[in-house]
């Protein structure tokens, strides 16, 4: 019987346990209210003095691919700047400044040959000379179609590139041999352009001109291996950190680069980590869960939770929110009637509350604007710059549907609007902006919009084949330059220009801008080609510019300082030759 | 009994090839590839990524060489990173496989333990108690566990661990070094408990379930009214006759609970940080990563097979009137 009572007792004893167990988890309250954010306002973390050596650990998303030839996502070119290093640099105005390279380049007068002498003493992380002939190698095997690299046509204008490139046979001795690059000497390498072009130099800096270790790699079709534990001694690094150790979805770790040396960073800056590991986190809410508990030094903010984590780390200095370059808008099909009439698509820009829906879906941590082309971008224009024009005023957007002929609250006799769609990724705030905007069509106009909601790539796939009426969508810089905001997206034919934007004058402007080499007069043409954009709502009609949101420990130093925006992934991950510990 | 296994064994290839025929057309058929992004692909791009993955190629053809390197046991690699899918799975095998056998000890002991205390104490406080535990366990999602697990004992208490899992780990994963599973100083059980606890709470209260409404059931036959009358002690009641003939119900839903827990789980593993195949699956196919989608599908299929092999022999086992021929 004493057996029974104890059996019993330790039965009751495990229920009693799992039963507290499922009511602690019920006793948790995730609250996110919070202070209110201030669109443009920012922290900087508190700065201590540097200390040489110590830790990081940063919380980030894994890229696919880790050889810059291939790369295209920013998480990868993130991590890839830290292992490698261009001829040229963006410096913190992203400006470019010699790297690799000795000075910059020298540049034939008809604008087409561009000289690159390279420093001298320059090593691979392995103590192999750095040479010439590995940045030769980095544009060939960029131009090569074997390695398929997604940001080849970075390099377009590079004599040669594009003909290799699109060779349907492959890789063809021949057509390589004609590409525009040829090593002069062991320090001195030489590009020839098809045209003049006034950002090449800014191209330089671009991860798809990264060196080759030829002494690895002799061939421009030799594959670089997969990300994996063995890819670490597989390779040779220049930039300032080596990796040690990469374990696939988890982490990987980097140590300074022994042959580094401070004159190659913009900032005149070495490592001072011991170690830098980064943490693969793909959920934004994990990585701050582990920022909170302190096993990461470094997290971004998941927006959803933006008030909440804001409230409680700017007042300890732990909050930083930096302007990217990114500009989101509601992308228009112009070739599906009624939005090939420039009235309804003033209508629908101008029926919408950019700050409002700021604060509802977005906690308030963008900017909303007006301009496509952001202020710090040559050529951009305020927020508010084109208000007069497409800022929200519901009056004057019913005037611009009943100038349309469609019906609505001030003209009952109209004809009915038909139901557009609105093609949304499955996330959070893309689903909050689509219902968004589809209340205020409903309230201001009084028409009716479906939404359709899909996975990132039939999202894509959609864009791409021209199916959808209304998509929410935008660009993010991939150099700072306006060129980069505005060739192929909307000039007629252009490869992204999927809204079918076909202007003359925009056309025109953009011809006289492309290979323009009077600096003043360029970035003038790509600011009156924005106000076109903007004011026929060619395609987009912007609404906000992007922010990141970061949260960066008080010990860490030379990353909030060194961030402006371009690198967007970690803050001032593209100068992280800076980054360091005050205790 | 030998004769029925090796033919349930030899069944699994045909249902593995249907799974992988079905998978490799379905995935074709969903809008979308490996390489449609936000921002497009210039044509030469994609043109020659396509060609580097054999995706110019028609799709019979592609099917041909699937099937032929699946045969020669090469699962391909993956379009995103270029690695070998089998070398992946391996990998996140490795994680997945020890958070989910612990996963499913801790289902199994708590889910029958609750389960046999409801029912010896029908309609009292205990099976309240159980019932209401059975209840939360299955009506509260996975990742709202363990969401607020972190929150409390990570977060706010600062006594277990928010990323990543505890069990030793392997870079490529070999069944005959499983001894450093068995190493406690090899683990750091502040990274095992939570990712357990939200993992195995479903399956426990499922199991509670069916163990409850089991035990119920054979309390109530007129061999234990039987074993009372002989004067048999109620633990020998209990664990000799109840229980054991209580299992047949239990174990039928213990296989595919396996199969389930050791599979991964997608929520799990991304609300921890945790690298294991469930969510490297869940992630292929949002992807369109069609190598990961074919490998993991097919591995998947395996060893739900494998677990629906091991409790048909073991309902041989706990019933002697089952008998195969």
């Amino acid at each position: 019987m004493k057996l029974l009572r104890a059996w019993r007792y330790l039965l009751l004893s495990i229920a009693a346990l799992a039963a507290l167990a499922a009511l602690a988890a019920c006793g948790g309250d995730d609250d996110e209210g919070g202070g209110t954010a201030t669109p443009g306002g920012t922290a900087t973390p508190a700065a201590g003095t540097r200390i040489e050596g110590g830790e990081l650990t940063v919380a980030t998303v894994e890229g696919d691919k880790l050889d810059p030839h291939q790369s295209s996502f920013a998480t990868e070119i993130s991590l890839e700047r830290m292992l490698w290093r261009a001829a040229y640099t963006l410096d913190g105005k992203d400006v470019p400044q010699p790297a690799m390279a000795a000075a910059l380049p020298v540049i034939s007068a008809d604008g087409l040959t561009y000289t690159i002498k390279l420093k001298s003493g320059l090593k691979w992380s392995d103590g192999n000379d750095l040479l010439a002939e590995d940045f030769v190698m980095g544009i060939l095997h960029t131009c090569n179609p074997v390695i398929a690299g997604e940001y080849q046509y970075v390099l377009s204008n590079i004599v040669g590139c594009d003909a290799h490139f699109a060779n349907e046979a492959g890789f063809d001795a021949a057509l390589e041999a004609a590409i525009g690059v040829k090593e002069i000497d062991d320090l001195t390498y030489q590009i020839t352009l098809a045209n003049p072009q006034p950002t090449f130099t800014m191209i330089l800096t671009m991860w798809p001109t990264f060196p080759v270790p030829v002494h690895l790699f002799p061939n421009s079709s030799d594959e670089w291996p997969a990300p994996g534990p063995a890819y670490p001694a597989a390779l040779a690094y220049n930039g300032p950190y080596i990796a040690t150790e990469y374990e696939p979805g988890d982490h990987a770790t980097l140590a300074p680069n022994p042959n580094w040396k401070a004159e190659y960073s913009p900032l005149n800056a070495a490592p001072t980590l011991d170690k830098l590991t980064l943490r693969f986190i793909d959920d934004m809410a994990v990585a701050d869960r582990a920022y909170e508990k302190g096993e990461v030094d470094f997290a971004n903010v998941n927006l959803t939770e933006l008030k909440a984590l804001r409230s409680k780390f700017e007042p300890t200095g732990e909050y930083l929110r930096v302007l990217k370059p990114t500009t989101t808008g509601m992308e228009m099909n112009l070739e599906r009637p009624p939005l090939d009439n420039l009235d309804v698509r003033l209508a629908l820009v101008r029926a919408d509350d950019h700050e409002l829906e700021n604060e509802v879906c977005q906690q308030g941590g963008q900017v909303p604007s007006t301009s496509w082309l952001p202020e710090v971008v040559k050529g951009g224009a305020a927020p508010d710059a084109f208000a007069a024009q497409i800022g929200h005023d519901p009056v004057k957007a019913r005037e611009h549907l009943t100038k349309a002929g469609y019906k609505n609250a001030d003209n009952p006799t109209g004809k009915d609007f038909p139901v557009l769609t609105i093609l949304v990724r499955d996330t959070p705030s893309a689903k909050c902006s689509a219902e968004w905007h589809q209340e205020q069509y409903r309230k201001e106009l009084g028409i009716e919009t479906k939404i359709e909601i899909v996975d990132g790539p039939t999202r894509s796939a959609r864009f791409k084949a021209e199916d959808f009426d209304l998509f929410p969508g935008g660009w993010q810089q991939d150099y700072p330059d306006p060129e980069n905001w505005i060739i192929g997206l909307f000039d007629t034919g252009g490869g992204n220009n999927h809204y079918n934007c076909s202007d003359p004058d925009i056309d025109a402007k953009v011809k006289a801008a492309q290979f323009n080499t009077n600096e003043t007069e360029r970035i003038k043409l790509y600011s009156e080609i924005n106000e076109l954009i903007v004011t026929r709502v060619c395609g987009i009609g912007p609404f906000l510019h992007v922010a990141d949101h970061y949260l960066i420990k008080p010990y860490v130093v030379g990353m909030g300082e060194n961030s402006n925006g371009q690198d967007g992934v970690i803050a001032g991950d593209w100068i992280a030759e800076t980054w360091g510990r005050s205790e | 009994m030998t004769g029925f296994v090796i033919r349930r064994i030899l069944w699994t290839i045909p249902v593995l090839w249907a799974v992988a025929t079905i998978t490799f057309f379905l995935m074709h058929a969903v809008p979308g590839g490996p390489f449609d992004r936000e921002k497009e692909l210039p044509p030469a791009a994609l043109a020659n990524l396509e060609k580097r993955y054999n995706l110019d190629k028609p799709l019979y053809v592609q099917y041909g060489l699937y099937l032929t390197n699946l045969a020669q046991g090469d699962l391909g690699l993956s379009f995103k990173n270029g690695r070998e899918v089998r070398d992946i799975i391996t990998e996140g095998l490795a994680v997945t496989a020890q958070l989910g056998v612990i996963a499913f000890l801790y289902a199994t002991i708590v889910g029958i333990t609750l389960g046999v205390v409801a029912a010896l104490y029908h309609n009292r406080l205990p099976d309240y108690l159980c019932v209401f535990f059975a209840t939360i366990g299955t009506a509260m999602p996975n990742f709202i566990i363990a969401t607020f697990l972190v929150i409390i004992f990570s977060v706010q208490l600062g006594w277990l661990g928010v990323l990543g899992w505890g069990g030793p780990r392997f870079d490529i994963f070999d069944p005959l070094t499983w001894t450093n599973n068995f190493d406690p100083s090899a683990w750091d059980f502040r990274k095992v408990v939570l990712p357990v606890i939200a993992l195995g709470t479903l399956s426990a209260a499922y199991i509670a379930r069916v163990t409850r409404a089991s035990v119920l059931e054979v309390l109530n036959q007129d061999y234990i009214r039987t074993a009372r009358a002989k004067g048999l002690a109620e633990y020998v009641v209990v664990l000799r006759h109840t229980i054991k003939n209580a299992m047949v119900p239990i174990l039928t839903v213990l296989g595919p609970i396996f199969a389930f827990l050791v599979t991964g789980s997608f929520i799990v593993e991304r609300v921890f940080a945790i690298n294991g195949v469930g969510y490297r699956f869940v992630n292929a196919v949002f992807q369109r990563d069609y190598g990961m989608i074919m490998g993991t599908t097919l591995f998947f299929a395996a060893v739900v097979a494998a677990a629906n092999l091991v409790v048909d022999i073991l309902y041989a086992v706990v019933d002697p009137r089952i008998r195969y021929r």
